[in-house]
């Protein structure tokens, strides 16, 4: 159907630079559930990315929509246990600016 | 001549060869035991070693007896092999190394029977007798030894325990000292005790020493090689010049010098060019050399004990003079005498060091001027003391008597005329400083403060006193007329003895009687004033300050060393250490550099890892050759 | 006009999912990122039913929008205030992570672009859901179970962390 009319590289690089979006969130953004909001904005990029492999690569097979659906329950998880953890960080120390986290330092 | 080291008889009987492995494997064994246990039995330790020694004596008698009865034996296995280079090792029982055998066990039995008294307290006494176990093993190695590489092995884990005995108490700065100068002067002698080895072994293509006496060697090669082992003995039996370190040696514990003086140390020298003997004989120039050393020693070291006034030291200068006395005898040919000049030695010279032992243990200084009028307060010691001394001084029938005219005799019948008179000589000195030494310690009236409080010994101390007291008293017959000679019949394996010469024994009987007379005159009464001797007397300065020989080998040795020393160290210090430490300049400032990319921050690490990612994929497109 | 639509929508999409993206990274609202985000996430959906992959753009709506941006929103509401005036992270690194993020992009896009993809031609399978199904049953049985059982350890896990400590349930 749409085969033609859209090229595969349109929708791998379409998913390219959402990840770089997402990518660019985590590097820069200092608020701890912004940073999750941008690793979600990543994981869907990626995809973005099987889905569209296994539409124009694999058609009939569909483990491309596997990967996806695995992918998404992976996300779930990862949101519940990351906004856990931000909220423990919070309660503990009343802020979730990861730029006031430097105990690692030398 | 010497028959005895004649081409040995190989044959063992099984239990001869038991017997003579125990010998040395007990000591051993309770080495070992004591290292690990030593600290923790303490004082129980002496039981281990007493006994391991006291039963490998026993079984030394057992040995001699099957010597006597003509029996020879060699135990020998293929050490390692390298090559063409294929080393023995073995235990060799012949009748010199059986005789040894008996004065090293014997001794070292009764100095650490002593030791227990002496030692008492002490808190490492188990590593103590541990290290006792050990010296007396190496000894017994040495002499047990049938080739050289082994012999050297031997040797030098006699020096290792020497070192570990005189500085046994090493937080004393002093004993440490000594301990060193032993050590490392030992070494010089040893040097040459190698090169000698190596020459040999590149000459004879094997160091196997009954192979070596079977070979015919051309005599100024054979006497190069014997004088350059002869090095190593004048090293270990303390002979000029090498005999600096043993008056120091004298910081050790008292039993520890009664052992080295006696069986353990400085008899390995001897024994070394006694069992070398074939060798010295196929260059007989090397010989000359022994008895000029010898003899020079002996007179050097008998002159410098007329002024020392440290009890031990006296007694040191007075051993190093009777090893001269025994080089001498070698030199000249009487081997047998020098033996036997060993033989009663070990003896008067243990009971002598253990006597003043005792002495020490009960006044607590080695200053013979701390003491006096000891004789009544403490009768075995004193008793035995003078036994000792009278057969140092050479008065018959003592012991020493028996064999220093033996050797004064080789001496005369050889021909050495300049070398028997500096030896008659030698005998009036030895007897007037041995005879000051007893009548300052133990005649005259007490002096220093703990004179009133002396007491005897306990038993454990004086037994070994009187067992060597009696040994001092007859150990000389055995190798008298009287007995027919037994001792050198029993060593040389023939019966051509010297037959006694009555100028020669008249001569040192009286030598000896005059000495002992003119020490009475001086110290034993107050017939001469004291100021016969000027202590400005230049003779008595030398004598004093030892002919100065520390004072040249520091100006002559010491000092150059340290000199280039200092030149090297500024080397180090500059260029070495400089590399060292610019090297980690290097590194600590690099790190403070790399450390500033360590802030904390996740965000930072993350960007690092994305850094890294677009590095690893631009790497993998060259390796692809994508682009 | 049939050809063109693909496109059409296609583009359309893309705006939305890029703009909605940039706005949840530089916005300064909390609660509006994550309502852009809820943009963007249906944007994809709408990507995922043009690519004939009904079951995933359902599970999308469901699980994304439906789930992921409800805890977010909560994770939000619980944390900070809605309206933070400075977003930035005062970790200086913005231009780096520009640069690094933009040379990223390029790299990928070159590689799309260089790959020459196998396209198949074959129609995509009619009853998808059933298909995913049977899948998940069969050959990825294995991996299913595993996820399942991370779900509940993740659920587990962020009750247990989540928790205030020493209170009693």
């Amino acid at each position: 159907m749409s085969l033609e009319s859209i090229p595969l590289s349109y929708y791998l690089i379409l998913s390219a630079i959402l990840f770089g979006i997402g990518l660019a969130g985590v590097l820069l953004r200092k608020n701890a559930v912004t940073i999750l909001l941008s690793v979600e904005i990543m994981l869907n990029a990626a995809n973005l990315n099987l889905v569209a492999f296994s539409r124009y690569i694999t058609p009939a097979a569909a483990s491309g929509q596997i990967f996806a659906l695995f992918v998404m329950a992976i996300a779930a998880a990862e949101v519940a246990v990351g906004l856990a953890l931000v909220l423990t960080i919070y309660r503990n120390v009343k802020s979730v600016n990861l730029d006031e986290f430097n105990l690692f330092k030398w | 001549m010497v028959d005895a080291l004649a081409p040995f008889v190989t044959t063992v009987t099984p239990w001869i060869g038991h017997v003579m492995s125990l010998i040395l494997l007990l000591p051993v064994a309770s080495f070992l035991i004591l290292v690990v246990f030593g600290k923790k039995m303490g004082e129980r330790s002496s039981y281990v070693a007493i006994s391991a020694v006291a039963a490998s004596f026993l079984l030394s008698i057992i040995a001699v007896l099957f010597v006597m009865g003509g029996g020879r034996a060699e135990l020998s296995f293929t050490w390692l092999s390298v090559g063409d280079f294929h080393p023995t090792f073995g235990l060799l029982l012949d009748p010199l190394s059986a005789m040894m055998l008996i004065v090293v066990t014997l001794v070292s039995m009764l100095v650490q029977i002593f030791s227990v008294g002496y030692m008492h307290g002490d808190k490492r006494i188990g590593w103590f007798f541990a290290c006792l176990s050990m010296f007396t093993a190496s000894m017994l190695l040495v002499v047990y030894s049938p080739n050289f590489a082994e012999t050297y092995i031997a040797w030098e884990g006699v020096g290792v325990f020497s070192y570990l005995l005189i500085g046994f108490w090493f937080e004393k700065r002093s004993a440490s000292q000594a301990a060193k100068k032993a050590f490392m002067v030992t070494r010089v002698g040893d040097l040459g005790f190698a090169i000698g080895l190596i020459l040999l072994y590149v000459v004879a293509g094997t160091l196997d020493m009954n192979k070596i006496f079977g070979m015919d060697l051309q005599a100024p090669l054979a006497a190069l090689i014997a004088i350059l082992i002869f090095c190593g003995a004048v090293g270990k039996s303390a002979q000029f010049p090498l005999h600096v370190w043993l008056p120091d040696a004298m910081e050790g514990p008292t039993p520890v010098s009664a052992l080295i003086h006696a069986a353990t140390m400085v008899a390995a020298g001897v024994y070394l060019v006694a069992r070398s003997y074939p060798l010295f004989e196929m260059g007989p120039v090397s010989l000359e050399v022994v008895a000029i050393i010898g003899t020079i020693t002996a007179f050097i070291a008998a002159s410098i004990a007329l002024t020392a006034t440290d009890i031990k030291r006296v007694l040191a200068y007075s051993t190093v003079s009777q090893l001269g006395y025994m080089m001498m005898g070698l030199g000249v040919g009487a081997f047998a005498a020098g033996m036997f000049h060993l033989f009663t030695h070990a003896f008067f010279k243990a009971l002598l060091f253990l006597g003043a032992g005792s002495v020490i243990h009960a006044v607590h200084s080695q200053e013979i001027h701390d003491m006096g009028g000891l004789g009544p307060r403490m009768k075995i010691t004193s008793l035995t003391f003078i036994i000792g001394g009278l057969a140092l001084a050479g008065v018959p029938p003592f012991s020493g008597f028996w064999s220093k005219d033996e050797i004064l005799l080789g001496a005369y019948t050889s021909g050495h005329t300049a070398i028997f008179w500096v030896g008659i000589l030698t005998a009036l000195l030895t007897a007037f400083y041995t005879f000051r030494l007893i009548f300052i310690v133990f005649f005259g009236k007490p002096r220093g403060h703990h004179v009133d409080h002396v007491h005897e010994s306990p038993p454990v101390m004086s037994v070994p006193l009187i067992i060597l007291g009696t040994l001092a008293l007859v150990a000389g017959m055995v190798g008298s007329p009287y007995l027919g000679h037994f001792f050198q019949v029993f060593i040389t394996n023939s019966h051509e003895v010297e037959h006694a010469n009555m100028f020669v024994m008249g001569l040192s009987i009286a030598v000896a009687i005059t000495g002992i007379f003119a020490a009475w005159l001086k110290y034993g009464t107050r017939l001469l004033p004291s100021g016969v001797i000027s202590k400005d007397n230049p003779i008595y300065k030398l004598l004093v300050n030892k002919y100065y020989f520390d004072e040249l080998y520091y100006y002559v040795l010491i000092k150059p060393t340290h000199a280039i020393a200092k030149y090297v160290l500024s080397f180090d210090q500059k260029i070495i250490d400089g590399a060292v430490n610019g090297v980690a300049w290097v590194s600590t400032k690099v790190g403070s550099g790399l450390r500033q990319i360590q802030t904390g921050y996740v965000q930072n690490y993350a960007l690092y890892m994305l850094a890294g990612l677009i590095v690893l994929i631009i790497w993998s497109f060259k390796i692809l050759g994508v682009y | 006009m049939s050809n063109l639509a693909p496109q059409v929508i296609f583009i359309g999409l893309g705006v939305i999912a890029v703009v909605s993206a940039l706005l949840v990274v530089v916005g300064r609202n909390l609660f509006h990122a994550a309502m852009f985000l809820g943009a963007y996430m249906l944007s994809i959906a709408g990507f995922y039913f043009l690519l004939d992959a009904d079951l995933v753009g359902i599970m999308q709506v469901f699980v994304y929008v439906g789930g992921v941006i409800v805890m977010l929103l909560f994770g939000v509401m619980l944390t900070a205030q809605m309206t933070n005036v400075r977003m930035v992270s005062a970790v200086k690194q913005r231009g780096g992570t520009v640069l690094s993020v933009i040379v990223l992009v390029a790299l990928l896009a070159s590689i799309f672009k260089k790959t020459a993809f196998v396209i198949s031609q074959a129609t995509p399978a009619q009853n998808a859901i059933s298909l995913v199904g049977k899948l998940f049953m069969t050959d990825y049985v294995l991996p299913f179970e595993v996820v399942s059982v991370l779900l509940l350890a993740a659920l587990i896990g962020a009750i247990v962390v989540a928790r205030e400590e020493g209170r009693p349930q």
